[in-house]
């Protein structure tokens, strides 16, 4: 598994307190950030949303491991650059385990430091989403997820986001005290940890007595 | 017209249309201009009502022969409902014959002899906000062009609305925040990353006694010149601190970061509470305590040290009959003391006796007689003049305790042969007396003006041989104001010391 990570100048690097927030999730109440400080440790993970095969197939894993991380006393707040209806049309009466928040403007991605990739990394993103689906069957899904975040709302500006954006995806483990102990920055398609490895992570990172740096 | 033509013309009205964000604005401009993309005779906008329980029609142009009903129609009336329900164009070629038994509102399109119609739905996002009516008579025909163009009309109104709705919910949060803010008798300051104040409100000037009065926008450190003030933003440490005010008031000032949902950081913001009273109550509670504590102590030890010596002395001795009065006179002077503090307790906290009718002037009476034999002990004129009667309401026995206090102090601070007057007289109002003026001036001592302030302030007693000789609890007069401020009064002193003092108490005269 390739999974970068890296203290880049000017973003958030491990040993920084967590910039807090406080956004609707998809089961409609407010996910605020400072709210676990003292009692779970959190992954923030940065999405890719949920209008790609590889976003989904990312979440899959998240929700695979979820048992796991929960164990490991976890919470994960999964963070998409998609609309909040749309969202919770696609999801509909069985949303996520875990909280799911939506930041269309990508201002949170911006605030922990994430970017955008360009017209051409995102050019190849969506030719490779596409293919992808239509090797793997998820063609369904595919135009599901795209009709209700493009089509339905602003579509030329919705379209322009998603034909110019490749999102960097951003994994962020913050321990009681909501400081980050380990991050990880990977490309819009590359695979991500999933549940079971941040379980992990998060075991060896958030032992019980942290000591704040 | 071309289609090209339309399209055109279609441009310049969805920009006219987002020229206002105010909804009558961009309704007349619909009225005005629509018809010259889609021929009409009756233009009407259907909105849903807030909590979608049925929808409102708005007339954009007039209806000859007719009006519809200015009601909330329900969601399964009416084609406009259909439309909304569906969320699908319609065209009806007639109306006089609907299909699936259909009205239109009520019949009055076709009453007003409308032919035709075409209805479209204007959507946001998912949602059907509501749908746009054409209607007209032959030759008004409306066919797949006229729906395209009305789609694309639709698309521009609900965009307007949407902008509409957002500047109507801004304008309302923007007006409570300022609401409120402006109410407020806390200071709130915010400064942006720059140092940049963002906003300042009302209370801000008067506590700082700043001299400008355009904070707002400007570099805090050119606006605000109160350097502690600058200090606290200079340090940046949220959480809560004490800043001395200029005009030497204390605030406490909580500081703390602000930021978007996001986490974006916006600047800092403090809030100055004026805690001046607050600091003031404390250190009069002790100042209370500590007297307190001191007069109900300094007697225990009297008692203490006069019994000790008794223990050791013969009964027979000469002095122990005198050091049991000592016991019983300082014993009697504590229970003085807690009676006092209990009375003072009871009148403060409202605990009042009952009021009823009274005649201030019998009440004058009594305790005149009251203290009669304190001044004949001591050989003073007691002289008292008043009128006939003064009926007012009030607590007899507090009214008599307040008076006996005043007449006996009087009495007590006049050397013996002395002279203590007591004058009552009726100030009169519009409606008759309204107040009685009552005088107590005696021939004493008189009160030194550095401590005329003070005279009625708890346990406070003038430092002097002369009273130092006389006991007292230092809580008759802070009784007595309390007492006359509890029945509407008021109280003050004049005095010349060495040559007697006057206590001037003003009651309302009430009626039943």
């Amino acid at each position: 598994m390739s999974v970068t990570s890296t203290d880049g100048p000017g973003g958030l690097a491990v040993g920084d307190v967590a910039p807090p927030f406080a956004l609707p999730s998809l089961r409609g109440a407010m996910v605020d950030l400072t709210s676990y400080r003292g009692r779970r440790n959190v992954v923030v993970w940065f999405s890719r949303g949920f209008t790609c095969p590889f976003c989904r197939a990312h979440t899959d894993g998240m929700r695979a491991g979820y048992r796991e991380l929960q164990a490991a006393d976890t919470e994960v707040i999964q963070v998409a650059p998609n609309l909040l209806d749309a969202a919770r049309r696609f999801f509909g009466p069985t949303p996520l385990p875990f909280p799911f928040i939506c930041d269309p403007d990508k201002r949170l991605y911006a605030v922990y430091g994430l970017g955008e990739r360009g017209a051409l990394e995102a050019t190849r993103t969506a030719v490779v989403s596409f293919a992808h689906a239509f090797t793997h069957g998820d063609t369904t899904n595919q135009i599901r997820g795209a009709y209700f975040d493009v089509m339905n709302r602003n579509f030329l500006r919705r379209l322009h986001h998603h034909a110019s954006s490749a999102l960097d995806q951003g994994m962020f483990l913050v321990d009681k005290q909501g400081v980050i102990r380990h991050r990880a920055i990977v490309g819009p398609i590359d695979p991500v940890p999933g549940g079971a490895d941040l379980a992990r992570l998060a075991r060896v990172h958030c032992g019980e007595t942290p000591a704040a740096r | 017209m071309s289609q090209a033509e339309r399209l055109t013309r279609l441009g310049e009205i969805l920009v006219e249309l987002s020229r206002s964000p105010i909804p009558t604005h961009f309704f007349q401009t619909l009225g005005d201009e629509a018809g010259s993309v889609v021929p009409f005779d009756y233009l009407a906008l259907c909105l849903q009502d807030d909590d979608k329980r049925g929808y409102l029609v708005h007339s954009l142009s007039p209806l000859a022969g007719g009006a519809i009903a200015a009601r909330v129609f329900e969601p399964h009336e009416g084609l406009p409902g259909r439309v909304i329900r569906e969320g699908r164009a319609t065209v009806v070629a007639d109306l006089m014959a609907p299909d699936e038994s259909v009205l239109d509102l009520e019949g009055v399109l076709t009453a007003a002899g409308l032919t035709t119609a075409l209805i479209v739905p204007v959507r946001r996002g998912f949602e059907v906000l509501g749908a746009l009516l054409f209607a007209g008579r032959a030759p008004i025909l409306y066919g797949a062009e006229d729906v395209q163009i009305a789609t694309l009309l639709a698309a521009g109104l609900s965009s307007s609305l949407e902008t509409s709705m957002a500047y109507q919910a801004l304008a309302d949060e923007r007006s409570t925040l300022a609401a409120v803010l402006a109410s407020t008798s806390d200071a709130v300051i915010m400064v942006n990353q720059s140092g940049v104040v963002l906003l300042a409100n009302g209370a801000v000037r008067p506590m700082l006694g700043l001299a400008s009065d355009q904070i707002t926008g400007r570099p805090l450190l050119e606006a605000v010149d109160y350097v502690p003030l600058r200090q606290l933003f200079a340090a940046g440490r949220p959480g809560a601190s004490e800043l001395p005010l200029p005009d030497g008031r204390v605030a406490q000032a909580s500081m703390v970061p602000v930021t978007t949902p996001f986490g974006e950081p916006v600047g800092l913001a403090v809030i100055l509470r004026d805690i001046s009273l607050l600091k003031n109550l404390e250190q009069m509670k002790n100042e209370f305590v500590n007297t307190v504590s001191h007069d109900l102590k300094s007697p225990i030890t009297v008692i203490a040290g006069l019994a000790d010596l008794m223990m050791r002395s013969d009964p027979r001795d000469p002095r122990f009959k005198s050091r049991c009065e000592d016991i019983r006179e300082t014993a009697q002077h504590m229970s003085e003391l807690v009676t006092d503090l209990l009375d003072l307790g009871k009148i403060e906290a409202g605990l009042e006796a009952g009021r009823e009718e009274a005649d201030l002037v019998a009440l004058i009476r009594e305790a005149a007689r009251i203290v009669g034999a304190h001044a004949e002990a001591k050989s003073i004129a007691l002289d008292v003049q008043t009128p006939p009667e003064a009926e007012t309401i009030a607590a007899r026995s507090r009214i008599r305790q307040a008076l006996v206090n005043l007449l006996d102090n009087a009495v007590k601070y006049t050397p013996d042969g002395g002279r203590v007057t007591l004058w009552a007289a009726f100030s009169a109002g519009a409606q008759g007396p309204e107040t009685l003026t009552i005088r107590i001036t005696d021939t004493g001592i008189g009160i030194p003006a550095r401590d005329l302030p003070h005279v009625f302030d708890k346990f406070f007693r003038v430092k002097s041989d002369a009273t130092q000789a006389t006991t007292g609890t230092g809580l008759g007069l802070a009784i007595t104001k309390s007492i006359v401020e509890a029945h509407g009064g008021r109280i003050r002193v004049e005095s010349v010391e060495g040559a007697g003092t006057t206590f001037v108490v003003e009651l309302p005269l009430l009626k039943a």
